[in-house]
């Protein structure tokens, strides 16, 4: 185990940069997950840790040891691949053995690691097979006991379960978290799926065009959003944007008008860094409005989706802005029925023409 | 042609299709089988007008009698040794090269690999004499090294190779790396398993062509007839017995000579039509 400490990482192919100076500290035993759209930089960041693609710039140490000029065997890192890389010519136990191998331990201890690796991963029947008879979640389990039995400092995970089916994705993404509970390791996974990152992590990095949008707890991250990317990025449907402008900035609070909401008033900090008159952007997350007969605003159900435990509606104002909101399921809506919404105003976050979020007094969260 | 054409009632193109396929094998497969049949025959049944093509009583004379005239069991062997170094020369270099090639980020990459493809289309005749100075400035010449070294990497091969490896998943390749494995490892250990089908057609490819090889050795060998492989021995059963045309025993001789590379074909072919089929559908 260790701790692992990135320092102004930049990456350039050509004239493009796709990593702009990364900073990031990742504890001993913590697990961080790296999301963002695709191509953000998030797996070259990886490649970059696992020391698989050079970095233009910066520093990565790995305990506390710069280690840019060292191969990725020397760093005492293992990597888990999105397409399993297992060799197809070896044996699950072939497999795991080949790394042991090359650091010329010694045969008794190969075996005692692999079938240590193969019991915590319930696959001591399949040690004998060759990748073809397996199937993708074996073949994934098998990639991830090909890095255990390394014993690494950082297990590094680039999108491993996006090649599964849904059902297998949820069974192997809790087998990780328990994986990352029983060894305590330093692990950073990548993925692009939002519900991994926040059901997963000890901490989220947040990336967008190769920067680091926000790092915090999946919790963080949900109720405090630095940003309008953030606040997009993460929560599934994703949180509702409305334009407006500040209308009055008074005793600790924010008046804006919005054309879907009329006006709205958020408690600020003392020092909301906004002006009468300044753009605006209005979010709140689907769960966060209240709908009813008589709610605050009209609007009109456009699709109903009804996933058993909750209802998603999508609505449409007067304006045709399209708005997600969810609902418990004990209400029947239809397509095509009015109903009132309502925001809830503690839940509403504010962000700034450059879409950064502006200070809220109290996040719905505390 | 798949399976499927032959479930239902055969088109007249299907047919003609087939015709030309048969046709094309008969005068393919001619030659080898009128070479064995020779083989087999007495004097008097060679040189008979009209040809007699099944020999009435087939024996295996001429076949003893090669070993009389040439030092067929030395020729072999240098045979032997000239093909399979070539073809394990061949087979590393084309390996390496591909490898990097296909898998590799270096400026000036596609040019270098442009200018490779373009040897491909030089006659050999047009460096066999610049090839031979090469060689005998050196000092190989005359001797089995000289013949070898200079066809120990070949551009065919390494375009082969290249073609091949670009299929193996670079994340195979990635997982190698983390796993501790040096480039050397990487290439004989996780990508040659992986493209043993274009390994088997090249070693198919490489072996036939050098053993059959006869002008750059002759060139090279300068008549020094110890170092002399089969295929230029066989030209001794020609002027053997002053030059008296003896069809029987030079048909022997050419029997022997074309069973190594036939066996080998047996037991490659599987693979070396795999190789032909995926190359086309490989990038």
């Amino acid at each position: 185990m260790a701790a692992l400490k990135l320092e102004e990482i930049m990456k350039s192919f050509g004239s493009v940069d796709v990593i702009k100076g990364v900073d990031l500290d990742v504890a001993d035993g913590e697990l961080v997950v790296f999301v963002g759209p695709s191509g953000c930089g998030k797996s070259t960041l990886l490649r970059i840790v696992a020391g698989l693609e050079d970095a233009t710039s910066g520093t990565i140490r790995i305990d506390g040891e710069a280690c840019n000029d060292k191969a990725p065997k020397e760093r005492g890192i293992a990597m888990v691949f999105q397409s399993y890389a297992l060799y197809p010519h070896k044996t699950v136990y072939q497999n795991m053995a080949f790394s042991l191998k090359l650091s010329r331990l010694p045969k008794k201890d190969i075996d005692e690691r692999i079938h240590e690796a193969a019991r915590i991963l319930q696959m001591e029947h399949l040690l004998q097979r060759r990748p073809h008879q397996l199937s993708g979640g074996q073949r994934q389990r098998v990639a991830i006991g090909r890095a255990i039995v390394r014993h690494p400092k950082v297990f590094l995970f680039d999108e491993p379960l996006s090649n599964l089916d849904a059902a297998l994705r949820v069974s192997m993404r809790r087998e990780i978290a328990r994986l990352h509970a029983d060894l305590g390791s330093t692990m950073i996974y990548v993925t692009h799926d939002q519900v991994e990152a926040m059901t997963l992590a000890d901490r989220i990095v947040v990336l967008d065009g190769g920067e680091v949008k926000q790092v915090g707890t999946p919790m963080e991250l949900y109720h405090q959003p630095a940003n309008i990317f953030v606040a997009g990025f993460i929560g599934s449907p994703r949180m509702n944007f409305v334009g407006g402008h500040v209308d009055a900035v008074a005793d600790g609070h924010l008046s804006v008008e919005t054309r879907e909401f009329g006006r709205l008033t958020v408690e600020m900090t003392g020092s909301a860094a906004a002006s009468v008159g300044d753009r605006i952007t209005v979010g709140v997350r689907p769960e966060d409005c209240r709908i009813g007969d008589a709610g605050e605003f009209p609007m009109t159900i456009r699709l109903v989706e009804r996933l058993g435990d909750e209802t998603v509606l999508e609505v449409a104002g007067a304006s045709g802005e399209v708005l997600v909101v969810k609902v418990p399921p004990t209400r029947d809506f239809r397509p095509g029925e009015s109903v009132g919404l309502g925001p809830r105003a503690e839940a509403l976050h504010v962000f700034d023409a450059s879409g950064r979020a502006l200070a809220r007094a109290k996040a719905p969260a505390d | 042609m798949t399976g499927a054409v032959f479930r239902g009632r055969p088109s007249t193109g299907d047919v003609l299709v087939l015709l030309a396929i048969i046709g094309i094998a008969v005068v393919a497969a001619f030659p080898l089988v009128w070479m064995v049949l020779s083989s087999l025959k007495t004097s008097a049944e060679s040189m008979q007008t009209p040809p007699v093509w099944i020999p009435d009583t087939p024996n295996l004379a001429a076949f003893g009698e090669v070993a009389d005239v040439i030092d067929a069991r030395r020729s072999f062997l240098n045979s032997f040794i000239i093909a399979t170094t070539t073809t394990a020369g061949i087979l590393v270099t084309s390996l390496m090269a591909g490898y990097a090639f296909a898998k590799y980020r270096f400026r000036g990459r596609d040019t270098l690999f442009a200018i490779l493809i373009a040897t491909m289309f030089l006659p050999p005749i047009v460096t066999l004499i610049p090839l031979y100075r090469l060689v005998t400035s050196l000092g190989f010449g005359a001797s089995l090294f000289g013949v070898i070294a200079p066809h120990l990497a070949n551009a065919f091969g390494i375009f082969l190779m290249r073609q091949f490896v670009a299929g193996v998943p670079d994340d195979l390749i990635d997982a190698a790396r983390v796993d501790g494995a040096s480039e050397l490892r990487i290439v004989f250990s996780v990508v040659a398993p992986a493209v043993v089908p274009a390994i088997a057609a090249l070693a198919l490819f490489a072996f036939v062509y050098h053993w059959n090889t006869y002008l750059w050795p002759l060139t090279v060998l300068q008549g020094s007839t110890d170092d002399y492989p089969i295929v230029l021995s066989l030209g001794r059963l020609l002027s053997y017995n002053r030059g008296a045309v003896n069809t029987g025993l030079v048909m022997a001789g050419a029997t022997l000579a074309v069973l190594p590379p036939l066996v080998l074909f047996v037991f490659l072919q599987r693979f070396f039509v795999d190789s032909i089929v995926s190359a086309g559908v490989k990038g």
